[in-house]
């Protein structure tokens, strides 16, 4: 006999790797809000919140929700900073203690930095269609997408751009013990072998 | 109603590629591509070891990191499979899949070696890739029996059975 508990439609952003727990949006903030909900997956309890202060965390079908690194440690959201020009952040959050780690200026990573971001630089608005970024699990990596097909591995201490390709799209992913990072491009999928990375 | 919506406007969409476009994006770029490299730094390549599986794209990495969950390439799936990482080579194969037609990829499920395969609206698939055989499934409105599952990354379901 099948006892099931009540279906609930939270707005789920993704499930931590050990399936304990996940994040979700308060009731009736869908789209753009403040903070992240911390619920467990046994009894939907919320455990905690992310509170991103100023800040606004963008999410609707089309942009990429708050999700864990492969390793479940970390937490990343993309944010759009209360500025005046528009600035997009990925704050990382420890996934135990909820603590705001690190802030990433993605302004790094425009490729026209010779001029004041535009709404449309595929790479300061990250909510576009088909854009991601997913931050390896020693936070030393980065993988960016865009809904242009072109791929970039940048890293994130020396802000240098280790590696780029086009005809590349989402998902990108690495392993939970960064070693390996797994690409999609026109021809099939990749699976690189970041240990050997020169 | 948003999931109906979501329903709505993946047929559309699917209606769309069948009958204007039934050449594939994918399609066309893997046509006009470069060969190779695709990753490339100039004058210094700076990934250089990888593997290639030709026609697939990934879904998803199992939580153990030792997996890849591919599918066909054209976004449809016809074809479910489950990769070594550390080989490259196919180790299952799922039976059966449902085609994909509105945006949710087939997944492992946290916590577990399932893949959970959706075909279309409130029709689910759960596969345990490591014996090769479907381990739950469930139509209509119902929740999965069985663990926990994300539906269109925004659901989760819970019930109490649990499958041997």
């Amino acid at each position: 006999m099948t006892t099931a508990l009540p279906e609930i439609w939270d707005l789920v952003s993704a499930v931590s790797p050990d399936g304990h727990q996940y994040l979700t949006t308060p009731p009736g903030t869908l789209g753009s809000y403040k903070q992240i909900e911390v619920r467990s997956v046994a009894d939907y309890r919320i455990t905690g919140r992310i509170d991103a202060g100023n800040d606004r965390i963008f999410e609707d079908q089309w942009s990429q929700p708050p999700r864990y690194t492969a390793d479940g440690k970390f937490i990343v959201a993309i944010v759009q900073a209360n500025e005046k020009v528009r600035r997009w952040f990925l704050n990382v959050y420890r996934a135990d203690s909820l603590e705001l780690i690190d802030k990433i200026d993605t302004t790094e990573w425009n490729p026209r930095k010779d001029r004041v971001p535009q709404p449309d630089d595929s790479l300061t608005t990250p909510p576009h269609f088909g854009a991601e970024i997913v931050i390896s699990p020693d936070r030393r990596l980065a993988a960016v997408g865009n809904h242009e097909h072109s791929f970039r591995l940048f890293d994130l201490k020396s802000k240098r751009e280790l590696a780029h390709s086009t005809f590349a799209q989402p998902p990108f992913f690495f392993t939970p013990d960064g070693t390996t990072l797994i690409t999609n491009h026109a021809a099939g999928v990749r699976i690189w072998n970041l240990e050997k990375m020169k | 109603m948003k999931r109906f919506g979501i329903a709505i406007a993946g047929i559309g969409f699917a209606a769309l590629l069948i009958g204007c476009d039934s050449e594939n994006e994918i399609d066309r770029q893997a046509r006009t591509a470069p060969e190779s490299p695709l990753l490339l730094e100039p004058q210094s390549p700076l990934l250089t070891d990888y593997k290639e599986v030709r026609g697939r794209q990934a879904r998803d990495v199992s939580p153990d990191g030792k997996f890849v969950l591919v599918g066909s390439a054209d976004g449809a799936n016809w074809a479910i499979e489950v990769l070594s990482i550390e080989s490259g080579n196919v180790v299952g194969q799922m039976k059966d899949p449902g085609r994909e037609v509105y945006g949710t990829p087939s997944q492992f499920l946290p916590g577990s070696n399932y893949v959970f395969d959706e075909e279309f609206i409130f029709k689910y698939t759960l596969w345990d890739f490591r014996r090769d055989r479907t381990v739950g499934c469930s139509t209509g409105t119902n929740p999965l029996p069985d663990r926990t599952v994300v539906v269109d990354s925004r659901v989760v379901c819970r019930s109490t059975k649990t499958f041997a």
